[in-house]
Protein backbone atom coordinates (compact mmCIF):
# COMPACT_ATOMS: atom_id res chain seq x y z
CA UNK A 1 0.00 0.00 0.00
CA UNK A 2 1.23 3.58 -0.76
CA UNK A 3 -0.16 5.78 1.71
CA UNK A 4 0.13 9.73 0.48
CA UNK A 5 -2.79 11.17 2.87
CA UNK A 6 -2.41 12.59 6.34
CA UNK A 7 -4.31 10.21 8.57
CA UNK A 8 -7.23 12.55 10.52
CA UNK A 9 -8.03 14.82 7.83
CA UNK A 10 -11.11 13.07 6.17
CA UNK A 11 -12.85 9.94 6.21
CA UNK A 12 -10.81 8.34 2.89
CA UNK A 13 -7.86 7.62 5.54
CA UNK A 14 -10.31 5.63 7.92
CA UNK A 15 -11.75 3.81 4.62
CA UNK A 16 -8.03 3.31 3.70
CA UNK A 17 -6.54 1.81 7.01
CA UNK A 18 -9.88 -0.53 7.16
CA UNK A 19 -8.45 -2.04 3.84
CA UNK A 20 -5.33 -2.51 5.89
CA UNK A 21 -6.86 -4.07 8.35
CA UNK A 22 -9.05 -6.22 5.59
CA UNK A 23 -5.58 -7.60 5.10
CA UNK A 24 -4.98 -10.10 8.27
CA UNK A 25 -3.38 -13.59 6.88
CA UNK A 26 -1.50 -11.54 3.75
CA UNK A 27 1.67 -10.23 3.67
CA UNK A 28 1.17 -6.62 3.98
CA UNK A 29 3.74 -3.39 2.82
CA UNK A 30 3.22 0.08 3.92
CA UNK A 31 4.67 2.87 1.64
CA UNK A 32 4.40 6.08 3.28
CA UNK A 33 4.72 9.45 0.77
CA UNK A 34 4.23 12.78 1.44
CA UNK A 35 1.55 13.46 3.98
CA UNK A 36 1.33 9.86 4.56
CA UNK A 37 4.57 10.05 6.67
CA UNK A 38 2.51 11.57 9.47
CA UNK A 39 0.53 8.46 9.64
CA UNK A 40 3.90 7.02 11.58
CA UNK A 41 4.18 9.49 14.36
CA UNK A 42 3.58 7.65 17.64
CA UNK A 43 0.81 8.53 20.61
CA UNK A 44 -2.19 9.54 17.72
CA UNK A 45 -5.50 8.80 18.92
CA UNK A 46 -8.19 6.92 16.90
CA UNK A 47 -8.29 4.01 14.22
CA UNK A 48 -6.41 6.05 11.25
CA UNK A 49 -3.84 7.74 14.27
CA UNK A 50 -2.72 4.55 15.69
CA UNK A 51 -2.68 2.69 11.85
CA UNK A 52 0.98 2.57 11.56
CA UNK A 53 1.15 0.80 14.86
CA UNK A 54 -1.61 -1.56 14.44
CA UNK A 55 0.33 -3.01 11.25
CA UNK A 56 3.18 -2.79 12.43
CA UNK A 57 1.31 -5.00 15.50
CA UNK A 58 0.45 -7.55 12.83
CA UNK A 59 3.93 -8.09 10.92
CA UNK A 60 3.13 -5.42 8.35
CA UNK A 61 6.52 -3.57 7.15
CA UNK A 62 5.90 0.21 7.44
CA UNK A 63 8.52 2.28 5.74
CA UNK A 64 8.46 6.05 5.33
CA UNK A 65 9.90 8.71 2.98
CA UNK A 66 12.86 10.04 5.30
CA UNK A 67 12.92 13.42 2.50
CA UNK A 68 9.21 13.65 3.64
CA UNK A 69 9.84 13.41 7.21
CA UNK A 70 12.30 15.80 7.33
CA UNK A 71 10.34 18.29 5.30
CA UNK A 72 7.71 18.00 7.60
CA UNK A 73 9.74 18.08 10.49
CA UNK A 74 9.28 14.57 12.54
CA UNK A 75 12.05 13.64 13.58
CA UNK A 76 13.28 9.54 14.01
CA UNK A 77 12.44 9.53 17.29
CA UNK A 78 8.87 10.68 16.95
CA UNK A 79 7.87 7.76 14.63
CA UNK A 80 6.50 4.85 16.08
CA UNK A 81 8.88 2.24 17.31
CA UNK A 82 9.62 -0.71 13.69
CA UNK A 83 8.61 2.04 11.27
CA UNK A 84 11.48 2.04 8.22
CA UNK A 85 12.72 5.98 7.49
CA UNK A 86 13.83 4.96 3.92
CA UNK A 87 15.80 7.72 1.70
CA UNK A 88 14.56 6.00 -1.40
CA UNK A 89 10.82 5.49 -0.85
CA UNK A 90 10.01 5.58 -4.07
CA UNK A 91 12.48 3.04 -5.20
CA UNK A 92 11.54 0.68 -2.65
CA UNK A 93 7.97 0.88 -3.55
CA UNK A 94 8.29 0.75 -7.31
CA UNK A 95 10.06 -2.88 -6.19
CA UNK A 96 8.10 -3.77 -4.09
CA UNK A 97 4.90 -3.61 -6.66
CA UNK A 98 6.59 -4.57 -9.66
CA UNK A 99 8.73 -7.80 -8.14
CA UNK A 100 6.55 -8.74 -5.16
CA UNK A 101 3.40 -7.65 -4.37
CA UNK A 102 0.03 -9.52 -6.15
CA UNK A 103 -2.05 -6.07 -5.34
CA UNK A 104 -1.56 -2.53 -5.13
CA UNK A 105 -3.37 -0.24 -2.94
CA UNK A 106 -2.02 3.65 -3.86
CA UNK A 107 -4.42 5.96 -1.94
CA UNK B 1 11.45 -3.92 -25.29
CA UNK B 2 10.31 -7.38 -25.42
CA UNK B 3 9.69 -8.48 -21.44
CA UNK B 4 9.93 -5.11 -19.97
CA UNK B 5 7.24 -4.86 -17.48
CA UNK B 6 5.08 -1.94 -17.51
CA UNK B 7 4.20 0.58 -14.45
CA UNK B 8 0.93 2.24 -15.66
CA UNK B 9 -0.21 4.80 -14.13
CA UNK B 10 -3.18 7.31 -13.58
CA UNK B 11 -3.61 10.69 -11.86
CA UNK B 12 -6.35 12.83 -11.21
CA UNK B 13 -4.98 15.77 -9.05
CA UNK B 14 -3.94 18.75 -10.47
CA UNK B 15 -0.29 20.16 -9.90
CA UNK B 16 0.35 22.54 -7.01
CA UNK B 17 -2.97 22.32 -5.03
CA UNK B 18 -1.47 19.13 -3.88
CA UNK B 19 1.73 16.52 -3.89
CA UNK B 20 -0.01 13.73 -5.79
CA UNK B 21 1.79 14.71 -9.32
CA UNK B 22 4.89 15.07 -7.52
CA UNK B 23 4.63 11.46 -6.22
CA UNK B 24 3.67 10.86 -9.70
CA UNK B 25 6.50 11.98 -11.07
CA UNK B 26 8.98 10.75 -8.87
CA UNK B 27 7.76 7.13 -8.51
CA UNK B 28 7.50 7.08 -12.25
CA UNK B 29 11.28 8.38 -12.81
CA UNK B 30 12.64 5.94 -10.13
CA UNK B 31 10.85 2.79 -12.15
CA UNK B 32 12.34 4.23 -15.75
CA UNK B 33 15.91 4.60 -13.54
CA UNK B 34 14.64 0.82 -12.25
CA UNK B 35 14.45 -0.67 -15.93
CA UNK B 36 10.31 -0.41 -16.16
CA UNK B 37 8.26 1.05 -18.74
CA UNK B 38 5.48 3.50 -17.96
CA UNK B 39 2.71 5.26 -19.06
CA UNK B 40 0.71 7.73 -17.41
CA UNK B 41 -3.13 8.74 -18.32
CA UNK B 42 -3.95 12.13 -17.20
CA UNK B 43 -7.52 12.42 -16.41
CA UNK B 44 -9.71 15.06 -15.19
CA UNK B 45 -8.03 18.31 -13.20
CA UNK B 46 -4.72 16.40 -13.86
CA UNK B 47 -4.50 16.98 -17.43
CA UNK B 48 -3.25 21.02 -16.17
CA UNK B 49 0.19 18.77 -15.21
CA UNK B 50 0.38 18.74 -18.95
CA UNK B 51 0.72 22.75 -19.36
CA UNK B 52 4.27 24.01 -20.47
CA UNK B 53 6.49 26.94 -19.35
CA UNK B 54 5.52 25.70 -15.50
CA UNK B 55 7.45 28.30 -13.35
CA UNK B 56 6.79 27.70 -9.97
CA UNK B 57 9.57 29.80 -7.76
CA UNK B 58 9.05 27.32 -4.33
CA UNK B 59 7.68 24.13 -5.20
CA UNK B 60 8.69 21.01 -7.47
CA UNK B 61 8.78 21.61 -11.13
CA UNK B 62 5.76 19.05 -12.17
CA UNK B 63 6.16 20.43 -15.66
CA UNK B 64 9.55 19.67 -16.00
CA UNK B 65 9.53 16.73 -14.56
CA UNK B 66 6.73 15.73 -16.54
CA UNK B 67 9.12 16.62 -19.93
CA UNK B 68 11.98 14.35 -18.09
CA UNK B 69 9.77 11.22 -18.33
CA UNK B 70 8.41 11.87 -21.87
CA UNK B 71 12.45 12.20 -22.77
CA UNK B 72 12.74 8.91 -20.81
CA UNK B 73 10.55 7.16 -22.57
CA UNK B 74 7.51 7.41 -20.42
CA UNK B 75 3.80 7.42 -22.53
CA UNK B 76 2.17 9.99 -21.26
CA UNK B 77 -1.21 9.97 -22.29
CA UNK B 78 -4.00 12.62 -21.52
CA UNK B 79 -7.62 12.53 -22.00
CA UNK B 80 -8.61 14.46 -24.75
CA UNK B 81 -12.53 15.33 -23.47
CA UNK B 82 -10.79 16.55 -19.78
CA UNK B 83 -8.27 18.75 -21.92
CA UNK B 84 -10.67 20.02 -24.17
CA UNK B 85 -12.67 21.18 -21.19
CA UNK B 86 -10.04 23.10 -20.10
CA UNK B 87 -8.91 24.62 -23.74
CA UNK B 88 -5.38 22.88 -23.75
CA UNK B 89 -6.69 21.41 -27.25
CA UNK B 90 -9.94 22.05 -29.64
CA UNK B 91 -11.96 18.92 -30.39
CA UNK B 92 -15.10 17.94 -33.24
CA UNK B 93 -17.42 15.60 -31.80
CA UNK B 94 -17.28 14.44 -35.67
CA UNK B 95 -14.10 13.02 -34.91
CA UNK B 96 -11.71 15.77 -36.24
CA UNK B 97 -9.51 17.11 -33.58
CA UNK B 98 -7.77 19.63 -33.81
CA UNK B 99 -4.19 18.79 -31.48
CA UNK B 100 -2.30 21.86 -32.31
CA UNK B 101 -1.48 24.33 -29.44
CA UNK B 102 0.73 26.34 -28.14
CA UNK B 103 -0.43 25.37 -24.29
CA UNK B 104 1.23 21.22 -24.02
CA UNK B 105 4.38 20.05 -23.04
CA UNK B 106 5.67 18.44 -26.13
CA UNK B 107 5.01 14.44 -26.40
CA UNK B 108 1.85 14.11 -24.88
CA UNK B 109 -0.72 12.31 -26.61
CA UNK B 110 -4.40 12.34 -26.56
CA UNK B 111 -7.03 9.41 -26.10
CA UNK B 112 -10.38 8.48 -24.73
CA UNK B 113 -11.25 7.15 -21.21
CA UNK B 114 -11.24 4.07 -23.18
CA UNK B 115 -7.22 4.70 -24.01
CA UNK B 116 -7.26 4.11 -20.35
CA UNK B 117 -8.38 0.67 -20.42
CA UNK B 118 -6.06 -0.29 -22.85
CA UNK B 119 -3.16 0.63 -20.91
CA UNK B 120 -4.87 -1.46 -18.12
CA UNK B 121 -4.46 -4.64 -20.11
CA UNK B 122 -0.64 -3.37 -20.88
CA UNK B 123 0.41 -2.70 -17.77
CA UNK B 124 1.51 -5.32 -14.91
CA UNK B 125 0.57 -3.02 -12.41
CA UNK B 126 -1.49 -0.14 -12.03
CA UNK B 127 -1.73 2.69 -9.21
CA UNK B 128 -3.54 5.79 -9.43
CA UNK B 129 -2.70 9.06 -7.60
CA UNK B 130 -4.85 11.66 -6.35
CA UNK B 131 -8.32 12.18 -7.17
CA UNK B 132 -11.32 13.28 -3.98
Amino acid sequence: MLIMRTPSSDEDSERLFGIARSEIGHDLSIFLLGDGVLCARKGQSGHAGSAAKAALNRKAVVRASARDLRARGVGEEELEPGVESVEDLEGAFVEEAMERAERVFAW
Amino acid sequence: MVGKKTLGIMIMSAPFGSQYADHMCRVADRAIDMGYAVEVFLYGDAVHTQMNEQAPKLFFNVGEALKKLIDRGAIVNSCEICSVARGYIKGEKDGKKDYSSTKLIEGVRFTTIYGFVDMLARADKVISFGGS
